[in-house]
């Protein structure tokens, strides 16, 4: 049970928010082009936030469960982001690591061939 | 009528959404986890990015509205572009479930507030009776210098 007065069961009270709501709304005026927002659309961008959190972290427990393990990795988050075409735009952000070996092995030197 | 109007926050402004309330997040949604603080971390990455992505897409669908303010609706015509159709009807709940909320708010407040203690009004009274009886008696059987029993103002 959380000490929090306003932190909630994951799904959540549907009217409350977990995330701090003008903290959201001073990353959205941070937005290029951005002038005005008004109070209900912070609202609904801070919910569906709380709703892609929970939307990555179960893709990316999805995929340490089927491995059998109980520790998220950088490597699920990656993934899911991977194979999750609404996920396209954290590529960047989460990109897909590839060891040192394979870069190698996939680098085609002169006087290889 | 709930337009805000807010001075943009500027370019060299370093917002970030909080790395402890999305941990307790993460904590609840994956109780049987373990996650690293750099695992935290990229989480709190991904939704900072979430947040840009739908603020962008939403403000340029509210520029094709010709408004100036991003309304809810932009958010959620923004949600169905980004192929985030799934949150549409959750979205919409939640944010009717907040309306009604928010109208009746300091009522719901104040019922609350009155039947919390489990006290009828009348053990209430008695209740802070007793507490101001031994809060003045203590004033005077306190030992000598235990402190001033009036304010000093600060």
């Amino acid at each position: 049970m959380s000490s929090h007065p306003f932190i909630a069961t994951p799904s959540g009270k549907q009217g409350e928010l977990m995330l701090p709501l003008a903290r959201v709304r001073r990353l959205i005026k941070t937005e290029e082009d951005v002038k005005m927002v008004s109070s209900e659309a912070s609202f609904l961008i801070t919910k569906s936030t709380e709703l892609f959190l929970e939307l990555l972290s179960q893709r990316a427990a999805a995929i340490m469960d089927s491995e059998d393990r109980t520790q998220l990795t950088y490597n699920d988050v990656a993934t899911s982001v991977d194979e999750n075409d609404p996920l396209e735009f954290l590529r960047d952000i989460v990109p897909m690591k590839v060891s040192g070996a394979e870069v190698l092995s996939s680098m085609k030197r002169p006087g290889d061939e | 009528m709930d337009d805000e109007e807010f001075a943009p926050a500027g370019p060299t402004e370093d917002v970030s959404l909080p790395k402890a309330t999305i941990g307790k997040m993460l904590e609840d949604m994956l109780p049987d986890s373990r996650l690293t603080n750099d695992v935290r971390d990229l989480f709190v990455d991904c939704c900072t990015e979430f947040i840009n992505l739908i603020s962008s897409e939403a403000n340029d669908i509210s520029g094709k509205d010709n408004k100036k303010t991003i309304g809810p609706e932009h958010v959620l015509k923004a949600l169905e572009t980004l192929q985030f159709q799934g949150y549409l009807n959750e979205v919409r709940a939640s944010h009717e479930q907040h309306k009604a909320e928010v109208k009746e708010g300091p009522k719901k407040n104040l019922k609350r507030a009155r039947t919390n203690s489990g006290l009828t009004p009348e053990e209430a009274i008695a209740a802070q009776k007793a507490l101001f009886a031994s809060a003045r008696a203590s004033c005077y059987t306190g030992p000598p210098g235990a402190g001033p029993s009036e304010s000093t103002g600060s």
